[in-house]
């Protein structure tokens, strides 16, 4: 109960944030952007629009997860508002996991709007939904999930910047995680495996998330390895929020 | 009594990267007891809100421990015994007053029931009942300082923590929260109260701690610390210029009040006897005597200049 109190107050706060509608807005013009291209690309018209607005639905919500995520303490601590909430018998991890839990639902709703309009487009082009693209607007959201308890693990002990930084970079390490391991199989050096191998274990693989060929393509996805990245997704947040509970839990504030 | 509050050696510092230390507190040894209000008082900067952060547990000492209730600071089980009000505080400012004390409520870990009726009631105290369904945005910082007040009692709490509970407050304003921190007082509230504003922490306290640069100065109670020993105030009526005369040879000073009143220092009970005597064989009357008391303002000047510990 504490903690859904946290995260309605989160969410309602998060939903009044300028920066995140101007982000909406930008997204569903990157999104709505794809029909103008279509007149160029002959046949590749629907392609086009599943790719751009795939895109559009990632980059957007990545920004928004990670400008969320990075703030979500840091500016609880900087207005003081975190000193009556912890005069409350209140657990700090319940603190970061209530404040999760609401920045996730903002997010939710971002890629539910997102998504409403991507699947408008698809349906406009197509006369049809695809069942594969609400997947993978699924998988978005849970692939954001992770990226979101990133940027607030980095938030308890990083400055803003930092945070951003390190979220961004391994979010790129954590979606170049299968090429990664495989030339690091490949590598004659015993030390660069075991590397290799451990960083694997330790960064999110955000490719598991990723099936945007299977859209492009109209290819099936087995409902098996939906929920089984899902599962991923969200075993690899909490994993995350415990180690943020773990430094606010020993943080000054 | 028991002790609400104890701390012993409480120790904050912090060492920068030459390994220099910087004390933010030093050595502090306090107890505040059950239904007792203790004011903290130092300039800004002196230690009195790294001590509450201590309190609550928001920072950790460097050295020394602190009790509430018994209990090692920072035990969340014993939050639910206090109540704090930060200095300058900021809330949520798109709730309305019913929505914060709800928010507030729930962490406390009420039910939906009991966060009602102690809104209800609480609003009624600090008097924002009209007020309930606006947002805080729209709240003066009068306003917002009872909401706060109100958030920091909705557990019902024995013990509250007032972080300068008046500073920046219009007279009215300052009037208003002083009356319902004694409210608060005659209901048997633990009040630890820290403020720089002297005269409120004298109408409010029964009980003083002043402290500069991190190191407590002074402790004791108004009584110890403001009467000046030995020295008695005398308020003479129909007093006439023979009588005046004759009282001088005993007293240190004499202020004539008005045409019918004057005010005889005296240094000593032995001068005292003295003063009664002369009066009882004249046509004047004693009005009353009292200890002679600075005010807590000129012992903190005192204090503070002199730097010296007792």
């Amino acid at each position: 109960m504490k903690a859904a109190a946290l995260a309605m107050t989160t969410f309602k706060e998060a939903i009044r944030k300028k920066v995140l509608l101007v982000l909406l807005v930008f997204a569903f013009i990157f999104i709505g952007s794809s029909l103008l291209f279509t007149y160029f690309s002959g046949g590749e018209e629907i392609r086009m629009v599943k790719d751009v607005g795939l895109t559009g639905l990632l980059i957007f919500g990545l920004l928004i997860s990670t400008f969320l995520g990075m703030s979500l303490i840091p500016a609880e601590i900087e207005k003081r508002i975190i000193y009556t909430i912890l005069s409350k018998p209140v657990r700090r991890l319940e603190v970061v996991v209530g404040k999760y839990l609401g920045a996730a639902l903002a997010v939710l709703v971002m890629v539910l709007l997102m998504g409403l309009v991507f699947m408008g487009l698809i349906f406009f082009k197509e006369h049809t939904l695809s069942p594969v693209a609400m997947l993978a607007i699924i998988l978005t959201f849970f692939e954001l999930l992770v990226v979101l308890a990133m940027a607030v693990t980095f938030s308890t002990f990083a400055s803003s910047t930092l945070s951003v930084v390190l979220t961004i970079f391994f979010y790129i390490m954590g979606s170049s995680s299968d090429s990664l391991q495989y030339l690091g199989g490949r590598s004659d050096s015993p030390l660069l495996k075991v590397a290799v191998k451990g960083f694997g274990y330790l960064i999110p693989n955000f490719e598991i998330f990723n099936i945007r060929s299977q859209v492009l393509h109209g290819d099936a996805v087995p409902g098996l390895y939906v929920l089984k990245a899902i599962i991923y997704g969200l075993l690899f947040s909490a994993a995350l929020l415990i180690v943020a509970g773990m430094f606010f839990h020993e943080k000054e504030v | 009594m028991a002790d609400v509050v104890r701390t012993e050696g409480l120790t904050k510092y912090y060492l920068n990267f030459w390994g220099n230390k910087a004390v933010t507190l030093n050595d502090l040894s306090i107890s505040i007891s059950d239904g007792e209000t203790f004011g903290f008082v130092g300039p800004n900067g002196a230690g009195k809100t790294t001590t509450i952060k201590l309190l609550l547990g928001l920072y950790r000492p460097s050295k020394g421990k602190a009790w509430i209730y018994d209990k090692p600071v920072g035990d969340v089980a014993v939050k639910n015994l206090i109540g704090y009000l930060p200095e300058g505080p900021y809330y949520y400012d798109f709730l309305t007053p019913e929505e914060l004390l709800s928010f507030y409520g729930k962490l406390s870990g009420l039910h939906s029931a009991a966060i009602k009726r102690r809104s209800d009631e609480l609003l009624e105290i600090v008097g924002l009942s009209g007020a309930r369904k606006l947002q805080l945005r729209k709240f003066s910082k009068g306003m917002l300082q009872r909401v706060g007040l109100a958030q920091a009692l909705i557990s019902d709490p024995k013990l509250l923590i007032l972080d300068e509970p008046t500073s920046g407050l219009d007279p009215l304003g300052r009037i208003e929260i002083r009356d319902l921190i004694l409210r608060l007082k005659k209901e048997g509230k633990s009040i630890l109260y820290c403020s720089h504003l002297l005269n409120e922490v004298e109408m409010v306290c029964d009980r003083v701690a002043v402290i500069h640069k991190g190191n407590l100065l002074r402790m004791g109670t108004m009584e110890e610390l403001l009467s000046i020993e030995g020295e008695l105030e005398m308020v003479v009526r129909g007093f006439n210029e023979e009588l005046l005369s004759r009282i001088k040879e005993a007293s240190v000073s004499i202020s004539v009040l008005d045409s019918q009143e004057a005010l005889v220092t005296v240094d000593s009970r032995v001068n005292a006897d003295k003063v009664i005597d002369i009066v009882r064989g004249s046509s004047a009357v004693l009005v009353s005597m009292a200890d002679r008391r600075r005010s807590l303002e000129d012992l903190f000047v005192s204090i503070v200049k002199g730097g010296k510990a007792s």
